[in-house]
């Protein structure tokens, strides 16, 4: 290579850098100044503490929708494996939504498709973000953080209506169906399947294996299995199982005593439960919400 | 030993050297083999259609994704980077590596291997190849990736210990340019690797072992990005070694600026680093001003990568020209296209201007939102890790393989087809993911087994994507064809006609003075240690103070 090209190719080089250097300076400039401008659908943390203590807030113990003031609104959202409490929701138009959202178990994710509200979800901390629509439809929110084997089930949807069409709710409250196969079609099917025959090898099943824990373990043992959760290895009809079954201490009594006649007395295709077997009555799950166990303390009732 | 047999060992086998090295790469190669075989389905998986059900040796989609990315994404690079950062010094420096120590290296790497991959194939750790904390895989996942880690420190001290050599032997004389943009690397790595070892060993193992009760998922995953990213450039550099340093060679031209090159790898070595936080950028518990600092400091690690982009096509062009290419664009034609080596690197080169876009849009604050933890993302650092890096890797192999095991190529008109199949597979995958991320199309999930409502009117480019999947299927076969067809039954090679390392010649030295500068590479080191410190401490501290502890979670 002889000078007089060298030096060309110096000329060019210093011009090629120079333009390098500016143009991330240029967009340096217009990230800082778009998010001075409009950030506050970037999501903060506003709280941290044990998951635990966050579900018992008051903002939680209810999530859903609610009206702050004409044209403020508040949703919170709660996520566990693998559902979004409450899954649907509806928001008016315009309105300035504060998003308060939180973990339960693992890692989530929360996206509103066709807006630029991403969050992450991590458990022990709650997000805070505002967010208005300015266009009615229907959006899909997706959990895009990988949280296990029934991820891909994990979506809801915020239907924005125009202001004139949404009445303001209590609260929008999360699985709002109390009838059992409406309830267990929320809540359960994503991972014990629509049918309650579950995933081989990744959660078991519940047609035919709720009755049978009933008449095995006994009638409270379902009760505790639904409030408190379960983690552990289990064997069901041969085949093993180690993953975690979360707390449904969120639904209210009544929606847990119907999920449970669903499964237990509907779901009995071999007729094991006694004649006699009495439905399950609410104040059974009201009774057993004192007990304060753990979902390990369900697994070591269950070996006994 | 006495010297006799010595010298025997080295007449029979020539470089002894040789054989770790090929033992690294064909390694490497194999878990390429394995995850890319999955890849396809994976593609498939994002058009609709789930073969994993057909696969009985897999519990679930989501062990198969573990598998791919774990075993190509950190398996294979790393294996690849023992090889490149070890052998290349040490034949440009002529110092003789330390041999049992590499062989231990080799050893312990892949025994860290086998540990992880009985792990992942039982079923206990699919966990994806970031395992998040709380979802905890088996203590033998985290301790099988730990050892990997230890042994690619051990390849970077012997990268390292052979440059001190050198030095001793030549003093007074400026590291030659393959060797210090391999000690850049690994002084790169050494830093890099901080986050992700205290990650693993202070955490993650003992409390997948039952030790300690509880994590903070929040720090772990700053630890996780503290790595995270610059392993991205641990991935890469060993590609631009082979830009850099062969390929100006292979065609015929020559490195135009000895000096700039050895800048941009000093400014990798400075801000590979502390930029992790944009991969958090959707984290709600890290302040904005400091996502803010991060997202700057990325658009500065953007600038090596652009002069890389100007050198690198300048010294193309200086061969081109020799070749007789005229005005602008002429010389392009005159590149050697038909040697299926170069051809794959500089598709490679291409991947990575779109990758690199893309990777602007990522580390934008106020851009990334919209694009974070979507099919965009894998849909990028397929474009970077799985088209630039590997396709590099790939190409390099070519001329490699053959040096190393003195068997004559198989098929250099395979080898190109294998190119430019994966090429063509990898765009078209590009094409398809980056859309389905702009319709909110989550990354990571069995998108084959969702609701219909769910993706409804994001069918077109869950077809490009599909599609990409048969032509990546194609270039896997075509390109292992190739390779394991070299290595079981190429033509032998004699000594003499083995290809030689093609070393670039860089004979530029403008300015001695300049050079000896950027050959102060420890207090380089120490001045990116103080910029990591800074851009970090105050978060991480933090983060230390107020830790919640979380259960391990198996949800699978």
């Amino acid at each position: 290579m002889d000078e007089r090209q060298h030096n060309q190719i110096a000329k060019w080089e210093r011009r090629w850098l120079a333009l390098s250097g500016l143009m991330s300076l240029t967009f340096v400039i217009l990230i800082a100044y778009n998010l001075a401008t409009e950030g506050t659908h970037i999501a903060q943390r506003t709280s941290k503490a044990a998951p635990e203590q966050i579900l018992a807030q008051d903002v939680f113990r209810e999530p859903g929708v609610r009206q702050l003031a004409p044209g403020k609104i508040q949703v919170t959202t709660v996520a566990q494996a693998f559902v979004f409490q409450p899954a649907d929701i509806t928001v008016p138009v315009g309105a300035d939504i504060e998003f308060y959202l939180a973990a339960a178990d693992v890692i989530h994710g929360y996206q509103i498709e066709r807006t630029n509200v991403n969050v992450e979800l991590i458990p022990g901390e709650v997000a805070r973000l505002n967010y208005t629509f300015d266009d009615p439809g229907v959006y899909r929110i997706t959990c895009n953080e990988y949280c296990g084997i029934g991820h891909h089930n994990m979506l809801g949807t915020i239907t924005v209506l125009p202001a004139s069409q949404w009445n303001a709710p209590d609260a929008q409250r999360g699985a709002s169906a109390t009838d059992g196969p409406g309830v267990y079609a929320a809540n359960c099917a994503s991972c014990h399947g629509a049918d309650g025959a579950g995933v081989r090898g990744a959660f078991p099943p519940v047609a035919q294996h709720a009755a049978d824990l009933v008449v095995d373990e006994g009638r409270d043992y379902v009760v505790d299995l639904l409030l408190y959760g379960l983690q552990g290895a289990i064997n069901v009809d041969g085949v093993a199982y180690n993953g975690v079954m979360p707390a449904w201490s969120q639904l209210s009594d009544e929606q847990l005593a119907n999920v449970a006649n669903h499964i237990t007395i509907d779901w009995d295709e071999d007729g094991v439960l006694p004649e006699d077997f009495e439905p399950y009555d609410p104040s059974e799950f009201a009774e057993a919400r004192g007990q304060q166990l753990s979902a390990n303390d369900v697994y070591q009732r269950r070996n006994e | 030993m006495t010297t006799a047999t010595a010298n025997r060992a080295v007449a029979t086998t020539g470089h002894p050297e040789r054989r770790v090295t090929f033992a690294f790469l064909a390694t490497g190669f194999l878990a390429l083999l394995i995850g890319a075989l999955l890849g396809p389905l994976q593609a498939l998986n994002y058009a609709g259609i789930d073969l994993y059900q057909h696969l009985p040796f897999l519990a679930s989609y989501y062990q198969g994704l573990t598998l791919h990315g774990v075993l190509n994404a950190l398996v294979f690079t790393t294996y690849m980077n023992a090889a490149i950062l070890l052998y290349f010094p040490a034949r440009e420096m002529k110092v003789p590596m330390n041999m049992p120590f590499v062989w231990a290296t080799y050893g312990i790497m892949t025994g860290g291997l086998a540990i992880a991959g009985v792990a992942i194939l039982a079923n206990t750790s699919n966990v994806l190849y970031t395992f998040y904390p709380p979802l905890s895989g088996h203590w033998g996942f985290y301790l099988g990736l730990a050892l990997v880690v230890v042994a690619s420190l051990m390849v970077a001290f012997e990268t390292l210990r052979m440059r001190a050599v050198f030095r001793r032997e030549n003093p007074g004389q400026v590291t030659p340019i393959i060797t210090y943009m391999a000690v850049m690397t690994q002084l790169m790595w050494i830093l890099a690797s901080v986050g992700i070892v205290v990650e693993v060993v202070v955490f993650l193992l003992p409390w997948s072992m039952g030790l300690i009760a509880g994590v903070d998922p929040a720090l772990a995953r700053t630890l996780f990005w503290w790595t995270g990213h610059p392993i991205v450039y641990y991935w890469l550099l060993p590609a631009y070694i082979s830009w850099y340093g062969f390929m100006p060679k292979q065609a015929g031209g020559e490195l135009v600026s000895d000096s700039l090159t050895r800048l941009a790898f000093l400014m990798f070595l400075m801000f590979s680093t502390p930029v992790g936080f944009h991969h958090q950028f959707t984290d709600p518990g890290i302040s904005a001003g400091w996502k803010m600092v991060h997202s700057l400091l990325t658009m500065f690690v953007g600038i090596p990568s652009l002069i890389t982009a100007f050198t690198v096509a300048a010294s193309l062009e200086v061969g081109g020209k020799r070749a007789g290419g005229k005005g602008v664009f002429g010389w392009i034609g005159k590149l050697p296209w038909n040697n299926a080596s170069f051809t794959a690197q500089v598709l490679a080169m291409i991947a990575f201007i779109f990758g690199g876009a893309g990777g602007i849009v990522n580390a934008s604050f106020n851009l990334d939102p919209l694009v974070n933890d979507t099919a965009w993302i894998p849909g990028h650092f397929h474009l970077t890790v799985g088209t630039a890096v590997t396709l590099t890797f790939m190409g390099l192999a070519f001329w490699f393989v053959p040096h190393l095991t003195g068997r004559r190529l198989l098929s250099n008109r395979l080898a190109l087809a294998s190119a430019w199949t994966w090429f063509v597979g990898m765009m078209i995958f590009a094409l398809g993911m980056h859309w389905q991320g702009l319709l909110a199309v989550p990354r990571r999930a069995q998108i084959s087994a969702a609701p219909d409502w769910a993706y409804a009117g994001t069918e077109v480019p869950a077809a490009i994507t599909g599609v990409s999947g048969v032509f990546l299927l194609v270039a896997v076969i075509l390109f292992f064809t190739v390779l394991i067809g070299t290595i079981t039954s190429g033509q032998r090679l004699l000594e003499s006609q083995r290809p030689a390392i093609p070393f670039v010649d860089a004979k530029e030295l403008r300015s001695v003075g300049v050079l000896k500068v950027l050959d102060m590479v420890w207090g380089w080191f120490l001045i990116a240690a103080l910029l990591v410190a800074v851009a970090y401490l105050p978060t991480l501290i933090d983060m230390f103070i107020n830790q919640v502890g979380i259960q391990p979670y198996r949800l699978w």
